[in-house]
């Protein structure tokens, strides 16, 4: 499988704690795309985790994306696109440290704040798209 | 003994009988009898200078001067210096050498000057020094006064290279206003005159916190020449409660007092002297209350509360949610932080932990607070102020009188030195309830030592740990600091928000938690001051880091080096990205201090850095104004307080419209004539401001543009503005000649507007900051172990901004910096014994002086071009007082072996130190 990441010159690159947040651009040659739903923080019983945490909250929903990709025989490394919801975006930028634990690979990221999720507790909700030889 | 006496003398070779009474001070018979205003009062004890003339051809201080000590001899002033226009060589090596900023100390530097002159006619440098010890500048640095003294010739224009194709910009220009501040012509708030208008005295507690039980005016309203007497509880008839974070400060003290000076009785009367008699006649009776002054006091459990709840005022949005802790004395309080810092510090293999303090200190600005307020017929007021933000003053003051804001005009003519401390209202509030009582124009003017009880820094107690990896990654930043605000929260509650909020300075840093805490106390109100909460926090962080790299044996500039965000980096997630290049002025000041070579034993160096956010969210808006003759004016409400904004935006209009900038004027603020400006702070004018003259500047050249496209039936595309005309090919149309084909006559005008005003902001303060302020600084310091006198020999500052418009102002504004950063280094603390302040003028209280200034002192800019302001320039002024601290306690820590964690480094606090650790080392 074939990979680019591209920044182009003409926008601006986000970096972050000596991070690059995201990439402006992936091109791929694949033969598989695996589109996972929306994870949010809930562990395997459903039970909301990390009410109030949104360190907590970004690494469960991380841990569920990885869940969901292995079902799929891939990998975060195989992670193409990313949009991320979450309740409070000031809250959820102080903690870039634990999603660049998941999105590494740089995949290309949509953010957006958003009034409610599907549980009052919930602070965030993550889809992506992947795809794998 | 006769109480007026014949006095006969000279002034300036006119001869002049006058009849006086004995006690009349030469300062005021010259200013007020005579008209001739350019000696200045500020310190009246004879140390700062600013009045001084030459009797018989010797410098005195005309403030403490008896008028007939003057009788039968010759007095000179600066009106007598260049009598038929043509300016003396000292005035105009002023001039040229860039000796002037705000301009009060100036006709006092020139009168002294030439006494010198005439006394030591081959003065070296070192008497030049000591000749000056009486002669107090708080903006220049200094250095360049000794220059134009000794006659050095002036520096060649700096190398074009930055400033390339432009003509105005990016040169040393002489300032707008320079040749008034040499001539004694230049105007500031106490020299209006306006018919009929009374004169202000204020009646302040000797208490630090008492209950008025009574105030008993009734013998001073019968004082003949008395208009009006007011006490707190008088004032029925407004809001008496004002105050930009808080409305917490009374215009007078109502029920109880807070802080020794707070202003209790105000008396407006047709003289000085007559105001100062009938506050004489006041009878109060006061019930002493417990006092906090300290912030251990104010903050241990069952303190004695300095306030119980203030409403919020709402004015600004960044300060619309503060959080007091209730029952407490904390009125706000402010948290940030991101990652995670336990397990970031668990995690370090070094980690250095420690608690610095920040000592209480006061701005000294050269001329003292001064308003003056009078109503017309229908209920408008308008005030001539001294401060730095008239469009805050005049919201303040609609809402105490419930008036419309076009109904209240504040006009600022020019500003005898700010740092902060002309910052939101001050006197203006007491001068505008005493017009209206009074029923005329007033005068409220305060003496440099009630400056003292106005305003001063917030103190601060930072406690940081910062964790750090053995390759060197700086990875945790801990810190909580508590800044005492003082008897009244002023601005307080931002300076705390901004200055915590990047306490990590220049350095990436993934885990952080941040806290601190606004704390009032019964001393005089804190508030702003040059750094904003900054210096407070780098002298603690900076001075860990140098300690971490003692630990881990890493070269501090190395150490610094590795950690830097980059150009484009993000400060914080989600905040302004890094707009310049803090490794090259790590470098340069490094170089130019020469980290590099070897120092001797008796001498060590250090260095430091700063960054700083700007004010946000934040406006600014701009007129320009293309007359018939095509020349120019510009309306903005940029406070000219000796930073040189005001020549600053000339240039930029100048540039921008291709006219010379002798054709350019540029207005002093008026609220009712010249657009809205947000504040003249925050290092924010050249960048704010100087892009609105820019936009406006830019709109005034295509409406020229779109002109001459019709004129010359040519499109607007092939058309372009060149030395005052529109050209097309080989054809050209001047200005002047396009307003009249536009208008068909010899009048008329093209008028452009530029506004600047960001949108709503995602960033953690509420609004991003238009740009970063930065700054580095090396020392290189020396020591005397008999008295434990610490001696800064050479002092290296850097800062990155952009371009500079000035680049003389800019030097000078940065080596007034220094030398104020010197100041809270090694000499100034306010000092409080049971809530009274021991102090509190000038003969007490040590600024630095021209001898102070190192005798080696370079500042240096890098000029990427890379900032938000017009031209690719950005903030200047504050950045290059913040390094000062932590670059000479870091040397002197490499030269003792000792950590200081308290300012000032006095030769008392040295040598104890010294003498503590020589103890130790000898059982």
């Amino acid at each position: 499988m074939k990979r680019e990441n591209i920044q182009p010159d003409a926008l601006a690159k986000r970096v972050v704690g000596g991070h690059v947040l995201y990439s402006h651009v992936v091109v791929v040659e694949a033969r598989k795309t695996i589109f996972v739903s929306g994870q949010l923080a809930r562990d395997a019983g459903g039970n909301v985790v990390g009410k109030g945490d949104m360190r907590a909250q970004i690494r469960q929903t991380g841990e569920n994306i990885k869940a969901a990709l292995a079902a799929a025989g891939a990998t975060l490394a195989d992670v193409v696109k990313t949009n991320t919801y979450v309740t409070n975006i000031e809250e959820f930028f102080k903690h870039t440290d634990v999603r660049m634990e998941y999105f590494g690979a740089l995949p290309t990221s949509t953010t957006i704040e958003v009034s409610k999720l599907a549980h009052p507790d919930l602070m965030i909700e993550i889809e992506v798209v992947a795809v794998k030889d | 003994m006769p109480s007026s006496f014949d006095v006969r003398f000279r002034v300036n070779g006119r001869a002049l009988a006058l009849v006086l009474p004995a006690e009349s001070l030469l300062l005021d018979v010259l200013r007020d009898r005579l008209g001739l205003r350019g000696a200045k009062r500020s310190c009246d004890s004879q140390v700062c200078g600013a009045c001084t003339v030459l009797v018989d051809g010797a410098a005195v201080s005309a403030c403490t001067y008896l008028a007939v000590e003057a009788d039968g001899r010759e007095v000179q002033t600066i009106e007598g210096l260049a009598p038929d226009g043509e300016l003396a060589p000292i005035q105009r090596a002023f001039v040229e050498r860039g000796a002037v900023q705000c301009g009060f100390c100036t006709a006092g530097m020139l009168m002294t000057a030439r006494a010198l002159a005439a006394e030591q006619p081959d003065a070296t440098r070192q008497s030049v020094l000591h000749y000056l010890r009486g002669s107090l500048c708080r903006c220049t640095g200094y250095q360049t006064i000794v220059d134009a003294i000794l006659g050095a010739p002036a520096p060649a224009e700096s190398p074009a290279g930055a400033a390339g194709a432009l003509r105005v910009v990016g040169h040393s220009v002489p300032r707008a206003d320079a040749l008034d501040k040499v001539t004694g012509r230049a105007r500031y708030v106490t020299d209006l005159e306006l018919p009929g208008m009374a004169h202000a005295a204020l009646l302040r507690s000797p208490y630090a916190h008492a209950r008025l039980v009574r105030v008993d005016t009734r013998q001073a309203r019968e004082v003949d020449g008395v208009l009006a007497v007011l006490t707190g509880a008088d004032l029925t008839w407004c809001d008496p409660y004002y105050g930009p974070a808080f409305r917490d400060r009374p215009v007078l003290a109502i029920d109880v007092v807070r802080h020794e000076g707070e202003p209790v009785v105000a008396v407006a009367a047709v003289d000085a002297a007559t105001a100062a008699r009938a506050l004489d006649l006041v009878e109060i009776e006061w019930d002493d209350l417990p006092a906090v002054t300290t912030l251990e006091e104010a903050l241990a459990p069952d303190a004695p509360l300095v306030h119980t709840t203030e409403p919020l005022s709402g004015h600004f949005a960044d300060l619309a949610s503060l959080r007091p802790r209730p029952g407490s004395n904390v009125c706000h309080q402010f948290a940030y932080a991101r990652g995670d810092v336990e397990r970031a510090l668990a995690g370090a293999d070094v980690v250095v932990e420690d608690t610095f303090t920040f000592p209480r200190v006061q701005h000294v600005a050269m001329e003292p607070h001064a308003a003056v307020a009078a109503w017309d017929g229908d209920g408008g007021l308008t005030v001539w102020a001294s401060t730095q933000n008239p469009f805050s003053v005049r919201v303040e003051l609609a809402r105490m009188f419930g008036a419309p804001l076009g109904r209240v005009r504040i006009v600022v003519p020019l500003v005898g030195g700010g740092f902060g401390s002309k910052t939101y209202a001050k006197l203006e509030p007491i001068a505008a309830v005493l017009a209206r009582a009074a029923g005329r124009p007033v005068r409220l003017a305060i003496s440099a030592e009630d400056a003292f009880r106005t305003v001063r820094r917030c103190d601060a107690r930072v406690s940081a740990r910062l964790g750090v990896r053995r390759d060197g990654t700086l990875t945790a930043v801990d810190c909580r600091a508590d800044f005492d605000v003082g008897a009244y929260a002023d601005i307080g509650p931002r300076i705390i928000q901004k200055g915590t909020y990047t306490a990590t300075g220049p350095y990436r840093v993934a885990h952080v938690r941040l806290a601190s805490a606004a704390v009032y106390t019964n001393t005089t109100p804190g508030g702003a001051f040059r750094g904003f909460g900054v210096p407070q926090l780098a002298w603690a962080v900076e001075s860990l880091l140098d300690e971490a790299a003692r630990r881990l044996d890493r070269d501090p500039v190395d150490l610094r080096r590795q950690n830097l965000l980059a150009h484009g980096e993000e400060f914080a997630p989600g905040d302004t990205p890094i707009d310049g290049k803090f490794e090259e002025s790590l470098s340069r000041a490094a170089e130019a201090i020469g980290w590099a070579q070897a120092v001797g034993a008796d001498r060590a160096r250090g260095v430091a850095m700063m960054l700083k956010a700007s004010i946000a969210p934040s406006v600014s808006e701009a007129i320009v104004r293309l007359h018939a003759d095509a020349s120019v004016t510009v309306l903005a409400s940029t406070v000219e307080l000796g930073q040189g904004a005001r020549t600053v935006m000339a240039q930029v209009a100048a540039e921008a419209l291709a006219v010379p900038l002798e054709r350019v004027s540029v207005l002093l603020p008026d609220t009712g004539v010249t657009p809205y400006d947000q504040t003249t702070s925050s290092s924010r004018s050249t960048t704010m401001v100087g892009r609105a003259v820019l936009e406006a500047a830019g709109d005034v050249a295509g409406q020229l543009t779109r002109i001459a496209a019709r004129v010359l039936d040519a499109p607007a595309g092939e058309l372009r503005v060149e030395d005052g005309g529109v050209v097309h090919g080989e054809r050209r149309l001047e200005y002047a000649a396009l307003l009249r084909a536009h208008f068909g006559m010899a009048g008329g005008e093209l008028i452009g507007r530029g506004v600047v005003a960001p949108g709503p902001s995602a960033a953690p303060l509420g609004g991003s900051t238009p740009f970063w302020e930065m700054a580095a600084g090396a020392a290189e310091v020396s020591l005397d172990v008999e008295t434990g006198a610490v001696v800064v020999e050479d002092y290296v500052s850097v800062a990155d901004v952009g371009r500079r418009i000035n680049p003389l102002s800019c030097e000078t504004q940065d080596a007034g910096a220094v030398l104020q950063g010197l100041g809270h280094t090694l000499l100034e603390e306010m000092v409080y014994d049971g809530g009274q302040l021991l102090n509190g003028s000038l003969l007490a209280y040590r600024v630095p002086r021209a001898d102070d200034v190192p005798p080696r002192l370079r500042c240096r800019f890098v000029e990427n071009a890379d900032g938000a302001g017009p031209f690719g320039a950005k903030g200047a002024g504050e950045g290059s007082l913040v390094p000062v601290s932590p670059a000479v306690g870091n040397a002197l820590a490499r030269l003792t072996g000792l950590r200081f964690r308290d300012l000032p480094l006095t030769p008392e606090r040295v040598w104890r130190a010294l003498r503590h650790r020589d103890a130790r080392r000898t059982p």
